[in-house]
């Protein structure tokens, strides 16, 4: 899991063109969108959204409630990405 | 060079002052303004509207020589005329409008002229209703003047695609003509196609973006390209500028101006997007938020007259336009203010100043350059640069929609400005610019898939920066990363996945060192495995890639 984690921070800090931040920076059980944290926006969720539908191939439904909860943080991301791969 | 009226007066009876579709002479428009200019006696005031060049202009004469005013409206609808203050007036239009086929005047009817006619202009207001704006004949003449000496020697016959009710269609398609005796287009081309036939390299074109941003897919303009394209009314987009210049084979002379100032400044798009020359009778200047300012004698008075556009001067007198002076920018579709951005941050105990942009090299996301005070400085070194910009996005959110608030930031220990004290904001996206991810190096040998090749790590590189803020240490991630980018470039080779198998950093790289690695394709799995060895034989870093 630590790797897949790994893979998707960088994947986020690819997207996003976040800088001065490595993968150790961000924690995995961080709240990404919140105002705490990294506090990402609805326009970050989509570009994250489309980071992972390319990188792994998954379908994402905009109107799932439950989308919102696999966003939250890395960890649930990687879960999410593991459940559907 | 002749004014106007003294150009109609006096020029030969059989001299084709309007072309296209049909011929009209300065004789057939004296004998128009003669039978027009008892009508025009009385009070009531006097609008004109016409698709002809010709009736326009021998209405023009007729107020001269009645001595009345004349107001141009931008079209004839009722409720429209009633706002603009058409209601009660005489209408001159194509209905009550019509060209005399004598050749000339009546001996003695045009006596008495007056010099000059006042011009009322309509514009829509920034609230949406029509404005008025009163200019006079003699000051469009001083602008046609300043034109001929600027382009005259490369004008020719006028052909448009523009209406003559506005002043830059007058301008461009009346009064510069007539003054200089350079035959115009009687009526002005809806498409592209009513033109093929009657362009060609003499010609002048007096266009604008709706028809230059519409270039026709079909018709040859190419074989028939106008010596000299006009456009005006609202920029041209480079884009949409350099399909002009290929098509045309010289660039569109684009130019700035507006009702109330006439042309400020003129530009040609030849291989982008191009500074803008004020004309040499124009003084720009600029206000105090960064607006353009412009002094032209075609106006009253000796106060500048503020544009409304913030620019950046340049050197050579040229200036680059940077958008509205309101600051108001569209990200991702949603207007936002800058000013208002600015205002948040600055309330921010941690900040001393801030100044707030787009950066158009990624998707014009908002960026924020900070000068910060002693407890932002105190947080930056706490918390690190990234961490430290993600906390104030956060403590913007009680003012700010998240659309407003930066995502990019720079922590500058005094916010750059010119030497008036100006901020630039070529200054402040430089400091944006992407810093080079892949450091210098030579390939060393290439056997098949394998090349290795010698790195320098200057101690700017990004990689440095940031991480390890007291000891700086070249990230183990950032040796991978370099890994790949530089299989790219050597071996053309990009690995299947991001997925890293067996690596191992063994040993901390320093700032400034040159480092030897070693690069090998394996194709067919789509894997890249490298190896980092530094000076001193020890390895760094080595594993394999996808």
């Amino acid at each position: 899991m630590t790797e897949l984690e790994n893979e998707i921070k960088a994947m986020i800090i690819d997207v996003l063109n976040l800088e001065d931040v490595t993968p150790d920076d961000i924690d995995p059980q961080e709240d990404l969108f919140g105002d705490s944290g990294l506090s990402l926006d609805s326009i970050d969720a989509l570009e994250i959204g489309v980071g992972v539908q390319k990188k792994y191939g998954i379908k994402i439904n905009a109107e799932d409630k439950s989308t919102r909860a696999h966003f939250q943080s890395v960890r649930s991301l990687a879960e999410f990405v593991a459940a559907q791969r | 060079m002749s004014g106007f009226l003294s150009a109609l007066l006096t020029a030969p009876a059989d001299r084709q002052v309007f072309t296209a579709p049909a011929p009209v002479t300065a004789g057939q428009i004296r004998a128009t303004a003669a039978a027009l200019a008892p009508r025009l006696a009385g009070q009531a005031p006097l609008f004109v509207y016409t698709a002809s060049a010709a009736l326009f202009t021998a209405a023009l004469l007729a107020a001269a020589i009645a001595r009345r005013p004349l107001a141009l409206p931008a079209h004839t609808q009722d409720a429209y005329l009633a706002e603009v203050g058409g209601a009660g007036a005489v209408l001159l239009d194509d209905a009550t409008l019509s060209l005399s086929a004598e050749c000339d005047a009546p001996a003695g009817r045009l006596t008495g002229a007056a010099d000059d006619i006042d011009l009322t202009f309509f514009t829509s207001g920034s609230t949406g209703a029509p404005k008025r704006i009163e200019r006079r004949l003699s000051q469009l003449e001083t602008e046609s003047r300043a034109l001929e000496a600027t382009f005259g020697d490369q004008t020719g016959p006028v052909q448009a695609t523009v209406s003559h009710q506005h002043i830059y269609g007058l301008i461009y398609r009346i009064v510069w003509p007539v003054m200089t005796g350079r035959p115009s287009a009687d009526m002005a081309a809806e498409y592209w196609e009513q033109l093929d036939g009657r362009l060609g390299p003499d010609v002048t074109l007096i266009s604008s973006p709706a028809h230059l941003t519409r270039l026709p897919p079909v018709m040859d303009l190419s074989s028939q390209a106008p010596g000299l394209v006009f456009s005006s009314g609202q920029l041209l987009p480079t884009p949409a500028a350099l399909a002009c210049a290929a098509v045309f084979g010289r660039p569109v002379t684009e130019v700035l101006g507006s009702t109330e100032t006439g042309g400020v400044a003129w530009r040609r798009q030849a291989l982008g997007d191009e500074p803008w020359t004020p004309f040499s009778v124009v003084r720009v200047g600029q206000d105090e938020a960064g607006g353009l300012t412009v002094a032209t004698p075609y106006l009253d008075g000796e106060d500048p007259f503020p544009m409304g556009d913030r620019v950046e001067p340049l050197a050579d007198g040229r200036f680059r336009l940077l958008g509205r002076a309101d600051r108001m920018e569209k990200i991702d579709g949603k207007r936002v203010s800058l000013t208002r951005v600015e205002e948040a941050l600055t309330a921010l105990p941690q900040i001393a100043e801030a100044a707030a942009l787009t950066l158009p090299d990624r998707q014009g996301a908002l960026a924020a350059v900070v000068e910060l005070t002693a407890e932002g400085v105190a947080a930056l070194e706490e918390k690190g640069a990234f961490r430290f910009g993600r906390l104030l996005r956060a403590a913007l959110a009680d003012r700010l929609e998240p659309i407003e608030r930066p995502k990019h930031w720079r922590f500058v220990p005094r916010m750059p400005v010119d030497a008036q004290g100006k901020r630039r904001i070529s200054d402040l996206r430089a400091r944006f610019a992407d810093t080079p991810r892949v450091p210098p190096y030579e390939v060393v040998s290439r056997e098949g898939d394998t090349a290795r090749m010698k790195v320098s790590l200057p101690p700017d590189l990004i990689y440095f920066q940031g991480h390890f803020p007291d000891e700086a240490i070249l990230p183990g991630i950032s040796q991978v990363h370099m890994a790949v980018l530089i299989g790219e470039q050597t071996l053309g080779f990009t690995p299947a996945s991001s997925e890293l198998n067996r690596v191992k950093f063994k040993d901390i790289v320093r700032p400034g060192e040159v480092l030897d690695l070693t690069l090998t394709a394996d194709r067919d799995r789509g894997r890249l495995t490298f190896q980092w060895l530094r000076a001193n034989g020890n390895e760094a870093s080595a594993g394999v890639i996808g």
